[in-house]
């Protein structure tokens, strides 16, 4: 039991030392929840044209997207990554926000059409989130 | 085996099923199954054995002595070496009571569109009655058995068909093919929500308040092995849910919101409000048991009457200990912590404290002048040893992980 808290120690020491990252991989990780959010925004407007969720959901959703998207935007702000990794993430954090209040716009107003066409922007930023983030990974087009 | 006994398995293992599924396996099981689908559902058969093993232990042992653990350990051991579990016991019993509370918060948010914390002191308050007003077979009989509505997780991940290879190939422990930390920190928190120490301490009181003795073993047995498998069953079909509906859409459960479109593509329109009604019975359930627990193991440590059957006026240091908990477990939500977050670290502790929880207990298993031929045999204790090694392992090694990594 002496020497095997030590070595658990050291066995964690090495593992938290072989974590570091480039910053635009670090960038790439802090925004992982950015793609996940645009997803829900979109399954949610998805969901409402079903009749599956209420308009609060949607309402509330679409706040705790913005209010997270908003902190992501800061910490890229805040990155040493490289301005061609980083900006770009500022612009679809940015999309992602104003189409997440567009889409609550649309359900309060009962308008099919416009949700629908939110659903297809948030798909649209989606597949450009993982296009950034493929991009970030490989180390942003060095 | 009688009819009374019979029935007394029956609904022991009902409630126990009904009562398996908490905040702490949903949010575990959802994001377990949104980030890596089938891969950790090793983690879960891992959490179930050794609940198990736990559980089957503490009612054998109320059973046979008719005595609840904490009680035994401080009459055994002495008061000095009970103190440092029973302070670690009861911060995370606190932590738990607070992500339950947070649980049924969320549940009601999501009916009425109302914030999270506009609920916390109407639900302490609600919770704090209904265990003022009930005797301990009400409490047991009526929200575990309402828990049972869980089981439409079960039953959306069979109306799924999940692919039974990679669900097989899951249950065998695997390398995380991506962000180990966050591997590592799951497995832990879904070992820690299987395995929380208030199951087996408020199972152990349980067995005192319903007059179990030494002809209970057998139903003792059954409620263990069969309750908890089945119960576990629900997390699995949860895990399940999340890996065909949440991770092909690249949903990663950070927020309950996430959580909270499971069931909506099994049961289209109502499966928003079944997960809701899901979410707050397990949690109003959990709450309860945790709350009861809390006051169980002060009551025991300081040798104070307690019962939930008996009259708030003959154990009233027993009451105010669930009053002053639930009580301050509401403030956490009230105050803003994110009920997510809470849950998981709740969890992950659950994990790295459980050696210390279980220890004392497992000691006691061994005492062959209390406990007679029911003392714990070799291979009871050396599967619990090595199961609480490697889950205190996993904590102390993932948990630092987890937290540098920003997780």
């Amino acid at each position: 039991m002496r020497n095997f808290l030590p070595a658990l120690v050291l066995a964690t020491g090495a593992l938290l030392a072989c974590q570091s990252q480039s910053p635009e991989e670090e960038l790439v990780q802090q925004a992982r929840p950015a793609g996940s959010w645009l997803a829900t925004l979109r399954w949610t407007g998805e969901q409402w044209a079903a009749n599956s969720v209420p308009e609060s959901f949607v309402r509330t959703t679409s706040a705790e997207a913005g209010k997270d998207l908003d902190k992501l935007a800061d910490a890229a702000k805040k990155s040493k990554a490289r301005p061609e990794v980083r900006q770009p993430l500022q612009g679809l954090l940015g999309e992602g926000k104003a189409a997440g209040d567009a889409l609550e716009k649309a359900v309060e107003a009962d308008d099919r059409p416009g949700v629908a066409r939110q659903v297809a922007r948030l798909a649209a930023l989606q597949a450009r989130f993982n296009a950034w983030q493929q991009q970030g990974q490989g180390g942003g087009g060095k | 085996m009688n009819a009374k006994k019979a029935a007394t398995l029956a609904l022991g293992i009902l409630t126990s099923v009904g009562g398996f599924f908490d905040v702490g396996n949903i949010a575990t099981s959802a994001q377990a199954g949104a980030v890596f689908r089938y891969q950790l559902l090793w983690a879960l058969l891992l959490g179930t054995f050794l609940v198990i093993f736990l559980v089957e232990m503490s009612g054998r042992f109320a059973a046979v002595t008719r005595q609840a653990m904490p009680d035994a350990i401080r009459t055994h051991f002495g008061f000095t070496f009970w103190l440092v579990p029973f302070i670690v016991l009861t911060l995370v019993h606190f932590l738990v009571l607070g992500a339950e509370i947070g649980g049924i918060c969320f549940a009601l948010h999501l009916v009425s569109g109302l914030p999270v914390q506009l609920w916390a002191l109407p639900v302490a308050v609600l919770l704090w009655l209904f265990l003022w007003r009930s005797t301990f077979g009400a409490i047991e009989n009526s929200s575990s058995l309402l828990g049972l509505i869980t089981l439409a997780f079960v039953w959306a991940a069979w109306r799924h068909h999940g692919p039974a290879g990679q669900i097989l190939a899951g249950m065998l422990p695997s390398l995380p093919h991506q962000d180990p930390s966050r591997y590592w920190f799951m497995a832990v928190s879904l070992l820690g929500a299987v395995i929380s120490p208030y199951l087996f301490y408020f199972y152990s009181s349980g067995a005192v308040e319903d007059k179990w003795d030494d002809s209970y073993i057998a139903v003792n047995r059954g409620v263990s092995v069969i309750g908890m498998g089945f119960g576990s069953l629900i997390s699995l079909g949860a895990i399940v849910v999340a890996a065909v509906v949440l991770a092909p859409r690249g949903i990663q459960v950070d927020d309950y919101h996430q959580a909270a479109l499971m069931l909506t593509q099994a049961f289209p329109f109502w499966g928003f409000v079944l997960f809701a009604v899901s979410m707050g019975i397990a949690c109003v359930g959990a709450a309860v048991e945790v709350s009861l627990s809390m006051a169980y193991t002060t009551a025991q440590t300081f040798g104070w009457n307690w019962g939930e059957n008996l009259d708030p006026r003959e154990d009233a240091r027993f009451s105010l200990t669930y009053t002053i908990a639930i009580l301050a477990a509401a403030l956490l939500i009230l105050f803003g912590v994110d009920p997510l977050k809470l849950t998981l670290l709740s969890m992950a502790v659950n994990a790295a404290v459980l050696p210390f929880v279980a220890i004392p207990f497992l000691l006691l298993m061994n005492d062959r002048k209390a406990l007679g031929k029911h003392a714990n045999g070799w291979i009871s204790n050396t599967v619990t040893v090595v199961m609480l090694i490697l889950a205190l392992v996993l904590a102390v090694v993932s948990i630092p992980l987890m937290i540098v990594g920003g997780g």
